[in-house]
């Protein structure tokens, strides 16, 4: 009989592909495939052009390092710690500092307004035209509101595991989620109410 | 607490992350307060418009085959073989213990029966139905595996 991989939790994933079926290991690549891809590709900003590289690299790693997961955090943390550690190694080999781009220079000090007038009713547009409103308003976020979101609003990680994957502090998390988010529904309804 | 010192709550009400006191400042709030009950509703939209957006695949490396023509071995060996020279050197020992483990992999595939091949094939087909949703696009705090196009496996 086949097993159904799709319908098993991450780490029992894992665990079977420790014990030796690889097929568990690509349904893990499968599913996080284009996320991890996605959230490197903000995490590197401008360097974004080597992020199909690294999201190889992410999934080498955890093939070779699988055996040594402890279950000690879910699988999506570790995941997403090991992308962020290889983005971080990346930058530092690029440009030879410690530094991340000037958008984590800037933290968020301020917290903003969050909109305050009836919401837009997406819903009711086409769908193309919706797509088209939400893509342009997702990507004019800065790129650490867009990867802070991605494993918040994709990957439903809480805010103590995000604050572990960027290595910023929980309260760091919270208020970065709230500028996002209130940025965000300000970037809809500026291109809902364009003409 | 004013409008202003509840709003900055709303964003973790929203996710669950508030502790038992705030959560309970701000649902005695929200019902006496129209303001709040709307900058909530933007921040669920935001949320909401968020988890279902689709980026489009960038995957310049990550080769695509029509799923037709392309064996389940040649889309993960298409995965793997995109990564550059230098680093394919560093990581050709462990690129080669993968293949060799696929390829054993591939012969127990190709032991399956047709009909059964068929059938996984039509499966899949189904997936694609199901990818994007005209409903579910607005579904607020849905998990995202539930409103993610479900993996795609032409790699
Ligand atoms: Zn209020």
């Amino acid at each position: 009989m086949r097993i159904d991989y799709t319908a098993l939790s991450d780490e029992e994933l894992l665990k079977r592909f420790i014990s030796g079926e690889k097929p568990a290991f690509e349904r893990l690549l499968e599913k996080y495939r284009e996320r991890v891809s996605q959230f490197i590709r903000w995490r590197l900003c401008e360097l974004d052009c080597h992020a199909e590289d690294l999201a190889q690299e992410v999934f080498m790693d955890v093939y070779l390092k699988a055996a040594g997961f402890r279950f000690e955090s879910s699988f999506r943390t570790w995941l997403y710690s090991v992308c962020a550690n290889k983005c971080l190694n990346f930058r530092r080999s690029h440009f030879n500092n410690a530094g991340r781009a000037e958008t984590s220079a800037v933290e968020e000090e301020e917290m903003l307004a969050i909109p305050d007038g009836e919401p837009c009713q997406l819903e009711a547009l086409e769908e193309a035209e919706r797509r088209e409103i939400v893509g342009a308003a997702v990507e004019a976020l800065p790129a650490h509101f867009k990867e802070t979101l991605l494993l918040r609003d994709w990957e439903n990680l809480s805010y103590n595991e995000i604050a572990q994957v960027l290595d910023i502090p929980a309260g760091t998390v919270r208020s970065r989620l709230h500028n996002a988010r209130a940025l965000l529904a300000l970037e809809l309804r500026r291109r809902y109410e364009l003409p | 607490m004013n409008c202003r010192e509840i709003s900055l709550f709303l964003s973790a009400y929203l996710d669950g992350e508030l502790a038992g006191r705030e959560q309970a400042v701000v649902a005695a709030h929200l019902p006496a307060c129209a303001a709040c009950r709307r900058r909530l509703e933007n921040l669920k939209l935001a949320q909401s418009a968020f988890a279902a957006y689709e980026p489009a695949p960038a995957s310049a490396g990550f080769e695509r085959k029509p799923r037709s023509t392309s064996s389940h071995m040649e889309r993960l060996l298409s995965f793997w073989r995109k990564i550059p020279e230098k680093r394919a050197l560093a990581l050709g020992l462990a690129g080669l213990l993968l293949v060799l483990q696929m390829s054993i992999n591939f012969n127990r595939e190709m032991k399956q029966s047709q009909p059964e091949r068929q059938n996984r094939n039509a499966a899949m087909v189904q997936d694609d139905a199901i990818r994007r949703p005209e409903s579910g696009y607005f579904r607020f705090s849905a998990a995202r595996d539930e409103m993610a196009p479900p993996e795609e496996s032409d790699f």
